[in-house]
């Protein structure tokens, strides 16, 4: 794996280089394409929206700056961001359905815990101790994070959606995110280090 | 608010009330950033799938069909497709923001339920029309929108959007933009227009600060003078000459 940092990758790119954008390819495409499909539930749209992703480091690498946090969680906001949209403008035209129903409905549902490049991404952080931090919140919390973050779900649709009051909502959500960050340290991992 | 913001779990209304709230609360700041740090979690937790083999390469001849040697900064020249226009035209002027992922259409009845909701005039070094509030703005708008020639352009990018309508022979056009990228502090974007696809000169003909709007364009000739428009993000203010790679572009086509 080569060694270069990633902001010196995203550096190169802001300056044109692409064979540095086949490298940040390389290192977080499989995350990438991975988020897009859990969150869009169609490959062909996943894959668009990975396309997507890296045009934007394209074409925005030059606005990056270390001062807006790690690379990574800068890349995968943007894939966030793109994957959100796309649900949204899906709930605003019901007619569109992508649902796929082999996909996995949780992130629990399918683990996938062998070691890969990708961790070295992460600057070592083994995905596994990520997973479980999550596992170890209590279901409700940890149903609306996923629904929140995956679903690209608003915490009203959400309340509509497990009949629950709005302040209980945001309170689980609250909860939840202290919670994860709690188990997260506990497994060695501090949040503020991804 | 903040948890919800973190996890962009917050409606667009939402969204808006809780950044101005930000923009003055430095301690809500701070529990973002640190709620954002637990969120950066969350994509590393999904099942890992791999991609096409290809999608790398298809990535590449995305950016590829975007860039334009020629240019300076590199911009766009992606290749020209015909595009139906929402009527029948005694040409075809608009087959623009071709290639990679845009997608062109016509959309007349989406841009007569957009001027419901007015606009705003784009401020720009008196190339924009005062059109001396918004009944006078509307009232060009609905005059492009009449126009025996008048054409609807709409592109689509993921997460991104610009519907375009205009008469060749105006120098007005009426543009609807959503879901760009946060332009971020500093920072606006700026439309151009170019005689020249080839060569590209382009000339500004507006500045605008938001990532969603609408606006009413005014060039110094008929947009049928023109082969080029793109979308660049520049400093705040705009710039005399693009900066920056765009983010959105494509070709006029002339009546073959």
């Amino acid at each position: 794996m080569d060694s270069v940092q990633d902001e010196e990758l995203a550096a190169r790119v802001g300056r044109g280089d692409e064979a540095g954008l086949g490298l940040l390819y390389d290192r977080y495409a499989r995350v990438v394409y991975s988020l897009a499909l859990k969150m869009v539930r169609n490959q062909q749209i996943a894959e668009e929206l990975t396309q997507e992703v890296f045009v934007r480091v394209w074409q925005q690498a030059s606005t990056y700056s270390r001062e807006k946090g790690r690379f990574s969680n800068w890349l995968f906001g943007i894939a966030h961001h793109l994957a959100i949209d796309e649900l949204r403008r899906r709930k605003a035209r019901p007619q569109q359905v992508y649902d796929n129903p082999d996909a996995p409905s949780s992130l629990l549902d399918v683990t996938d815990n062998a070691p890969g490049p990708d961790e070295q991404a992460f600057g070592g952080i083994r995905r596994e101790y990520i997973i479980e931090a999550l596992a170890q919140l209590p279901v409700p919390q940890r149903e609306v994070l996923e629904m929140s973050y995956f679903g690209g779900l608003t915490q009203s649709e959400i309340a509509d959606q497990q009949g629950e009051p709005l302040g209980t909502i945001k309170t689980r959500t609250r909860l939840g995110l202290q919670r994860l960050r709690t188990n997260l340290s506990a497994q060695g991992v501090q949040s503020d280090t991804l | 608010m903040a948890p919800a913001y973190a996890l962009d779990a917050l409606d667009e209304h939402e969204t808006a009330q809780f950044e101005a709230h930000l923009a003055t609360c430095p301690e809500c700041t701070q529990i973002v950033s640190e709620m954002r740090s637990v969120v950066a979690a969350l994509p590393l937790t999904v099942p890992l799938v791999e991609p096409p083999a290809d999608l790398k390469q298809r990535m590449f001849d995305r950016i590829h069909a975007l860039e334009s040697p020629q240019s300076s900064p590199r911009a766009v020249e992606p290749a020209v497709v015909a595009s139906p226009g929402p009527r029948q035209s005694r040409r075809s002027f608009f087959s623009i923001f071709t290639g990679g992922g845009f997608a062109v259409g016509a959309a007349l009845a989406s841009l007569v339920l957009l001027l419901v909701t007015g606009g705003m005039v784009l401020q720009q070094r008196g190339q924009i029309a005062d059109l001396q509030g918004q009944l006078a703005q509307r009232e060009a708008v609905q005059a492009l929108v009449n126009a025996p020639d008048g054409q609807v352009v709409q592109m689509q990018q993921r997460g991104m959007e610009v519907k375009l309508f205009a008469d060749p022979d105006s120098e007005r056009a009426y543009i609807v933009i959503d879901g760009l990228p946060d332009p971020g502090q500093g920072r606006d974007y700026q439309i151009w227009l170019s005689p020249d696809g080839k060569n590209l000169q382009p000339v500004s003909v507006g500045v605008f600060p938001d990532n969603s709007g609408r606006w009413l364009l005014e060039a110094d000739k008929p947009l049928s003078s023109y082969r080029w428009i793109g979308l660049t993000e520049e400093p705040e203010g705009g710039s005399p000459k693009p900066t920056s790679k765009p983010l959105m572009g494509g070709e006029f086509q002339p009546e073959s």
